[in-house]
């Protein structure tokens, strides 16, 4: 019984298959959430329905502040990413100079370095090399999460734009030229027009990547820059509470937000909505 | 005759690495004709019309336009707007957007701006079209459109690179007319690079022939047809049956040549190159009769005595509807090409395959080519 690709899910070994997948990815998360409503301290016996964890968590003034530190963050860093990663990609695709192929692999190097090893740079570097001061008025005490967070993420986003870039049609720049164009304009009214899903994209991912990143930041962070993940690996520490559940439900939730907001707009025309 | 040279090729040369794109070529464009660069791929015919826009520089030589030499003076400085190959259409921005997009960068007012881009969309019958994506619009359609935002900064020169090869054959043959046209209603210098010499043909006023980055001719079309410069330019435009020469007698009056690979001697009513020269001769297939009896035959169709006659079997067809060209092997074995006409009132039976024939030609027929 052959048959086309999408046939198979009606064979069992294949729904035997899909069904694993769908109970070991999505279960761990289904519970997480459904017990963040659960009316118990304890987390392994359902007693009925409750917002109480959601309203403690938002009673609680640490991890609030977590929480805005979190997106402050988020948002600070994807903002210079953005700016840093697509500067990095027009200069790679733009002019051909000496180095060209080792500053490429440079630019890419934090996605593939482990994410425990960034975090020990980054704990010596701002510890022995160039301390962070303590004690800034905020957001300047959250610099040190921040440049390193920049430092992983512009890769990303360098990464999204010089695909992007790879597509691009030189005679649409050769032609705004030949109407009058300076460089400057042709970036604005053609390049720019152009990498815009790209730029969504690769500022939707920095943001997920900062809002949800631990490893790098728990090295960083001090005692008063605490963030979000951090906060809750803290409250881990003594025990799975379901305010942690609350918690985590949240931070699911935006970044699957987020995620299908950067999906939808990928999926339409986006140059063409920017404008 | 006494224009002066809108644009001006001073010996130019462009170089990309060892390759030679364009070699010293000069070259005049007269204000308001319709000049095609014409030649194969690769024979730096698209790197002369870039060195005019200003996207590459030259390597040595002067290119002037308006008598100025434009060195140093950047793409979107220059007074030329360029049509380009693939169209090149912003796909982010509107028919409207896409033509006014000139107007818009040197900074003409929105009111003045779009009761110009209105006038280009009548221009070129896109009326009603203005907001419309380009993906939106046929292959003519976007041909028009690229033309409208070339021609709205009133460009001194407009510069089309391979302009109709967007478009499928049927399309292509109508544009043809209609870009001519256009031109002429306008008023603009049309300089065209077309690797298409058909198209050049039936759109220019004038054509330089280009290869391996130097002029080989630059003539009217029918002067480069009928009285090409060297093989290369008898080759490439149109068909043609080409022999390599050698003077035999050259009396007042016709000359004869002996040609290698054909059995006779030519007679020729021209001049006779001066001995030791090398030569060829051209004949085009469709200067070359076909007829079942030959000379000496009481019934021969035509003169003996100003016609050059050669006997050859019929070795190929091709139909091309109006014409058929033949392949006509010569007792030596060389094909010659044979173009006749089908369905001419009167006309004998067609040929067929492997019938004896004899090839008949005027004197006056062939070109002698020096190069």
């Amino acid at each position: 019984m052959a048959g086309g690709p999408l046939d198979y899910g009606h064979r069992w070994p294949m729904r035997l298959w899909l069904a694993a997948v769908g109970v070991f990815l999505y279960g761990p998360l289904l519970s997480l959430m459904a017990f963040s409503f659960n009316n118990s301290r304890r987390t392994i016996v359902w007693r009925g329905f409750t917002l109480d964890w959601y309203r403690k968590l938002f009673a609680d003034a640490d991890l609030l502040t977590a929480f805005g530190n979190s997106l402050t963050i988020a948002a600070l860093s994807t903002l210079v990413s953005l700016g840093l990663g697509t500067a990095t990609a027009l200069l790679l695709w733009r002019f051909r100079f000496e180095g060209q192929t080792a500053i490429a692999g440079l630019v890419a190097l934090p996605i593939v370095v482990p994410e425990i090893c960034l975090g020990v740079a980054f704990l010596v570097f701002f510890s022995a090399v160039l301390p962070w001061p303590t004690g800034l008025a905020w957001p300047f005490n959250l610099g040190a999460i921040i440049i390193a967070h920049i430092s992983f993420s512009f890769s990303f986003v360098a990464l999204v734009v010089r695909a992007r870039l790879a597509g691009f049609d030189h005679s649409l720049a050769d032609a705004a030229r030949d109407l009058g164009a300076s460089d400057g304009t042709i970036l604005r009214d053609i390049l720019l027009p152009h990498l815009s899903p790209a730029l969504i994209a690769g500022g939707l991912l920095a943001f997920t990547l900062s809002l949800d990143d631990f490893v790098i930041t728990f090295f960083t962070s001090g005692p008063d820059t605490i963030t979000f993940p951090v906060k809750v690996y803290a409250m881990v520490r003594f025990s799975v509470t379901p305010e942690v559940n609350a918690a985590s439900t949240l931070l699911i939730l935006l970044t699957a937000g987020l995620a299908a907001l950067a999906l939808r707009l990928q999926g339409g025309d986006i140059g063409r909505e920017a404008l | 005759m006494a224009a002066p040279p809108i644009i001006c090729f001073d010996n130019v040369s462009k170089f990309h690495g060892p390759v030679r794109a364009v070699d010293g070529v000069s070259l005049d464009i007269r204000e308001g004709e319709f000049f095609a660069l014409l030649g194969p791929s690769g024979c730096g015919k698209t790197s002369l019309l870039r060195l005019v826009a200003g996207l590459e520089m030259p390597s040595a030589g002067r290119v002037l336009i308006d008598g100025v030499d434009v060195a140093g003076v950047p793409a979107n400085r220059r007074p030329v707007n360029m049509v380009f190959q693939g169209l090149a259409l912003f796909p982010h921005m509107t028919v409207a957007e896409n033509i006014g997009y000139g107007l818009k960068v040197a900074g003409v007012a929105p009111a003045e701006t779009a009761d110009r881009v209105a006038d280009a969309l009548a221009l070129v019958k896109l009326v009603g079209l203005g907001q419309r994506r380009p993906d939106q619009l046929s292959g003519g359609q976007r041909q028009r459109v690229a033309l409208a935002r070339a021609l709205i900064k009133r460009p001194r020169v407009l510069l089309l690179d391979e302009p109709l090869s967007a478009l499928d054959a049927k399309l292509r043959e109508a544009m043809r007319a209609e870009l001519a046209q256009l031109q002429a209603d306008v008023g603009i210098t049309f300089l065209m690079v077309t690797h298409d010499q058909d198209e050049a043909l039936a759109m220019a006023d004038r054509c330089a022939v280009l290869n391996h980055g130097r002029v080989e001719q630059v003539a009217a079309p029918a002067a480069l047809y009928e009285m090409p410069a060297s093989r290369f330019v008898a080759d490439f435009i149109g068909g043609v049956n080409v022999f390599e020469g050698r003077l035999l007698v050259a009396l007042p009056g016709p000359a004869s040549i002996a040609a290698t690979d054909l059995d006779v001697p030519l007679r020729l009513d021209i001049t006779a190159p001066p001995p030791g020269t090398p030569f060829w001769v051209a004949l085009r297939p469709e200067r070359i009769a076909l007829y079942r009896r030959g000379p000496g035959d009481a019934a021969a169709p035509v003169a003996d005595t100003d016609h050059n006659h050669a006997a050859g079997i019929v070795r190929h067809i091709a139909y091309r509807g109006s014409a058929s060209l033949y392949h006509v092997a010569l007792g030596n074995g060389r094909i010659v090409q044979v173009l006749r006409p089908n369905g001419l009132p009167g006309a004998p039976a067609d040929f067929v395959m492997a019938e004896p024939v004899w090839l008949t030609w005027a004197a006056t027929a062939p070109t002698l080519l020096f190069a």
